[in-house]
């Protein structure tokens, strides 16, 4: 397959498409009192929801999804005044606990005032009711999806005093309800306890809103990822504010309790006790895997700071990626990923290639190249970079296995892995959960 | 849909989300030209569009190209069909580029969406079918299609990218390459002109035909079947449509342009049929098809053995289930699959008649519409009882109150009927033809508690 040019790269639809709305939706699915207004045409009514909807076996979003109905007539009358009534219809049918309204690009282009209508409209609604503007030009998912996270900041009282010991996370992607969330949170909260902290709220994580403004009794934000780009509005709420990476991989587990250990005022020595021990329980348990991935190399596809996590880990468990996707424009690209790698002691090889923001012709191209040459051995990443991969393997040899290359699916969406055990992705545990998934994919049974 | 064909969504980049690309055979071949705020305020829309389609004809060798209207483009009126006559004429082009005007402001239905689609689809340029030899030309290609078929049948999961139709599958290796050419030859023998004696089939859903008795017991009759269309279609079938002389179609109401296409446009005839889903359904499909075809004995004696097990399959459940009561959701799906399109999605209905259930429509819809609601069904010949429900959320206290035993619903209404605590079936999984009954028996009769049961004298 010959890559595209740059030009028609230009074009080229990406491997990661989706935009603010979808962010929006993802992080209105995540907070389960939470319902969507979504203020848009036709087209836009379940663009996120059907995509949600497949990648999410534990909860359905169109329960909690919604639109104003526009059409070519509404548009012409002005359609801003339609957010009201819907507003309040849909408050008196399902009681949220928090109503977000989502413009679109066309809408938001006739200049009506939607921010104002909304405004107008909440102020006879019992619930907190916020605005996120759907343009659809720029951006990705993760700033829909922040932006969901600063308005339910904005819903939280700073004003109450901060309890001692409790820390708060912010900018953690809930994208779904199975038992995969269930467990990082679940490791995060464990390996908080070991310093002798408590976790209180996770923003997003799967909690209702008022369980969100229960992070006012936090002194600590740590700010993932995600929630950097508001680190100064974290500030402003008077809490101590830590900004880290993913708690990934082992020693980006290691890293990232002791950044937050340290912001916390926890002393060094029982930081350093805490990390050694669980990293040595961690590497221990991956040494099997480590043994028998000699020479294996893999690819993987992820928003940046995942990226950093799985690169990492994916350089513990012996398949150090020959070739990264970055599937995000929101986070500082292949710079992003050399210097969070770089912190973790884990520098990627020299001879990996790094695609910021890849089309899937692009994508597919360079998968077809590598596995021609036989260099690859697995590809870490979402359902559309398996199907990919999968799909070129087939036109080769016929299987994907007879090939020798496997995937592993992670990140959205997550199609072909659905979780009901608590595999986590993060924390050591992660670590030890995502080695055994590459384990048995890579020499697991199989009737092919 | 699989084959060379380019894809350009003229809008905002965000469009580019409102399709599943993952399950999709060539996602690579989709393009966006990612409307910036300020080309759309200014309205400079077309250059991207111009460059993008000429880059698409250039690099990807397309045998066709879609370019997509998207809410904001037809909000400021762009006009992409003179972008693209430019383009085409400028490169001397020859590929057919359709333009489609997909913008989400003009609200229709999901089968008015389809059948456009279709029809479009249907309307690219013809591959010729010459009058002089044309059964010697027929029969590599037919090969050849039976031999994809094969191959993405053995490599079950690749789907249907290699292309989907087939004369016959050779799945069951019953036949040798060249008995397997005689036989076609043998059933496009007695043609009189081009394109007799062989049929497309619309409306039925590939995966489950192939999966079934269907296409090795036509191909025994003689039937030869040249492509299954809409979805899975490969675009070199969607060119070769005309070929056939017949079309045996799934409701033929959901499609008024595109048989306009083919009745009209390419003078082909129509064979209505039900959806094959059960016994009796099945039992007709064939029936018509063989009437038709004037190879009714061939087909009764090819399909007999398929038929009475799945008659013996039938009367033994319905010995357990007789009078269960089931609820049937309609008006929940948004999707545009033709086989849960077809017949208002009530295809599946008759299959469940036949089981001997007390059976309640539930209908998704505003509660004011009931009267309408009442009206078509009756106008479908339909006099079941029905309950009108405005929202899935609202379906989990109808469950109860009415006393299920079973629902046949939506895949989102799986939490309300598990609330409800009414075992559910996804609509629209039942699997087609006479081999499709025993499997849906027996997950039916899981979901009821029915395995093991015995169902009196006979049953098993």
């Amino acid at each position: 397959m010959k890559p595209p040019s740059k030009a028609l790269e230009r074009f080229a639809l990406k491997a990661h498409h989706y935009g603010r709305i979808s962010g929006v939706s993802l992080a209105a699915h995540a907070i389960p009192d939470a319902f969507l207004l979504l203020h848009t045409g036709v087209g836009c009514k379940y663009k996120a929801a059907a995509q949600i909807s497949i990648h999410d076996w534990a909860a359905q979003p169109h329960r909690r999804e919604g639109w104003t109905e526009v059409g070519d007539g509404a548009l012409i009358r002005g359609a801003a005044a339609r957010i009201g009534p819907y507003l309040r219809s849909w408050y008196d049918r399902q009681r949220p606990g928090l109503l977000l309204v989502c413009s679109s690009s066309f809408l938001e282009m006739t200049g009506e005032d939607v921010a104002a209508a909304t405004r107008e409209a909440a102020a006879s609604i019992p619930c907190p009711v916020a605005y996120i503007p759907g343009f659809g030009f720029t951006g990705d998912l993760y700033e829909g999806y922040g932006e969901v996270i600063r308005a339910v900041l904005e819903l939280v009282d700073w004003s109450v005093p901060a309890q001692p010991g409790s820390v708060s996370l912010v900018g953690y992607l809930h994208d779904r309800h199975e038992a995969d969330h269930q467990a990082n949170i679940h490791q995060l909260r464990g390996l908080l306890a070991e310093l002798g902290l408590t976790l209180d709220s996770v923003l997003l994580g799967g909690q209702p809103l008022s369980r969100l403004r229960a992070a006012s009794r936090s002194g600590l934000l740590v700010a993932l990822p995600l929630a950097h780009r508001m680190v100064e509005a974290l500030e402003a709420t008077g809490r101590e504010v830590v900004s880290t990476g993913l708690p990934q991989g082992v020693r980006g587990t290691s890293l990232w309790l002791e950044e937050v250990g340290r912001a916390a005022g926890v002393d060094g020595k029982k930081i350093a006790q805490v990390t050694s021990r669980l990293a040595g329980y961690a590497e221990k348990g991956l040494e099997a895997l480590r043994g028998r991935t000699l020479g294996m190399r893999s690819a993987l596809f992820a928003e940046t700071p995942a990226a950093v996590g799985w690169g990492g880990l994916l350089e513990e468990l012996g398949l150090p990626p020959r070739l990264v996707g970055l599937r995000d424009r929101s986070f500082g690209g292949a710079e992003a990923l050399r210097e969070g790698l770089g912190r973790q002691g884990a520098p990627l090889r020299e001879d990996a290639e790094v695609l910021e923001d890849p089309s899937f012709w692009l994508v597919g191209s360079r998968l077809a190249r590598l596995l021609e040459t036989g260099a690859l051995r697995v590809v870490v990443g979402s359902a559309g970079e398996a199907a990919l991969a999968r799909s070129l393997a087939m036109q080769r040899q016929g299987s994907q296995r007879e090939h020798g290359a496997v995937s592993v699916i992670t990140g959205f969406p997550s199609t072909g892995y659905h979780v009901i055990h608590p595999a986590a992705t993060l924390g050591y545990g992660g670590a030890i959960a995502q080695g055994q998934r590459l384990l048995d994919a890579l020499f697991g049974g199989s009737l092919g | 849909m699989a084959g060379p064909i380019s894809v350009i969504l003229h809008g905002e980049r965000d469009c580019g989300n409102s399709f599943v690309h993952h399950r999709m055979p060539a996602p690579h071949r989709f393009f966006t030209t990612a409307i910036t705020e300020e080309e759309a305020t200014s309205g400079r829309v077309d250059a991207p569009l111009a460059e993008c389609l000429r880059l698409v004809l250039e690099e990807t060798n397309p045998s066709a190209v879609l370019v997509l209207h998207t809410c904001l483009l037809s909000m400021i009126g762009s006009e992409p069909q003179k972008v693209i006559e430019e383009v085409v004429r400028d490169t001397g082009s020859s590929v057919p580029v359709l333009f489609l005007d997909t913008g989400g402001l003009r609200l229709s239905g999901q089968a008015q969406m389809a059948d456009w689609l279709y029809a479009t689809l249907a309307s690219l340029p013809q591959l010729p079918l010459a009058e002089e030899g044309w059964r010697e030309r027929w029969l590599p290609l037919l090969v050849e299609e039976a031999h994809l078929l094969d191959r993405s049948i053995r490599e079950e999961g690749a789907g249907l990218d290699e292309g989907c139709c087939s004369p016959a599958p050779l799945k069951d290796r019953s036949l040798e390459p060249e008995a397997f050419l005689e036989r076609l030859r043998d059933s496009l023998s007695g043609a009189r002109r081009p394109g007799d004696r062989i049929s497309n089939l619309i409306g039925v859903e590939s995966g489950g035909l192939i999966r079934s008795e269907a296409l090795r017991v036509l191909f025994e009759a003689g039937v030869v079947v040249a492509g299954i269309f809409p979805e899975g279609a490969h675009l070199r079938q969607w060119r070769r449509i005309s070929h056939a002389r017949l079309n045996v179609v799934v409701d033929r109401g959901l499609y008024p342009r595109l048989l306009e296409r083919l009745e009209r446009g390419y003078g082909m005839e129509t064979l209505e049929v039900p959806l094959p889903i059960g016994l009796s359904q099945t039992e007709r499909f064939y029936a018509l098809v063989g009437e038709r075809l004037g190879l009714a004995e061939a087909l009764r004696s090819a399909r007999q053995a398929h038929r009475e097990a799945a008659e013996a399959a039938v009367e033994s459940f319905r010995r357990r289930a007789r009078g269960l009561r089931l609820a049937l959701g309609l008006r929940m799906l948004n999707n545009y699959e033709a086989d849960q399109l077809a017949y208002g999605g009530m295809g599946d209905l008759m299959a469940f008649e036949e089981l001997g259930f007390d059976i309640t429509l539930l209908v998704q819809g505003p509660p004011e519409a009931a009267g309408r609601f009442a009206l078509m069904l009756e106008t479908l010949g339909c006099k079941l009882p029905m309950q009108v429900f405005s929202s899935p959320w609202s379906l989990a206290p109808l469950l109860a109150e009415g006393g299920f035993e079973v629902a046949y619903l939506a895949d989102h209404a799986a939490e309300e009927a598990r609330k409800a605590k009414v075992p559910m079936m996804v609509s629209r999984s039942l699997e087609p033809f006479f081999s499709g009954v025993a499997p849906n028996l027996e997950r039916l009769g899981e979901l009821l508690g029915l395995a093991g049961r015995t169902g009196g004298e006979g049953a098993p």
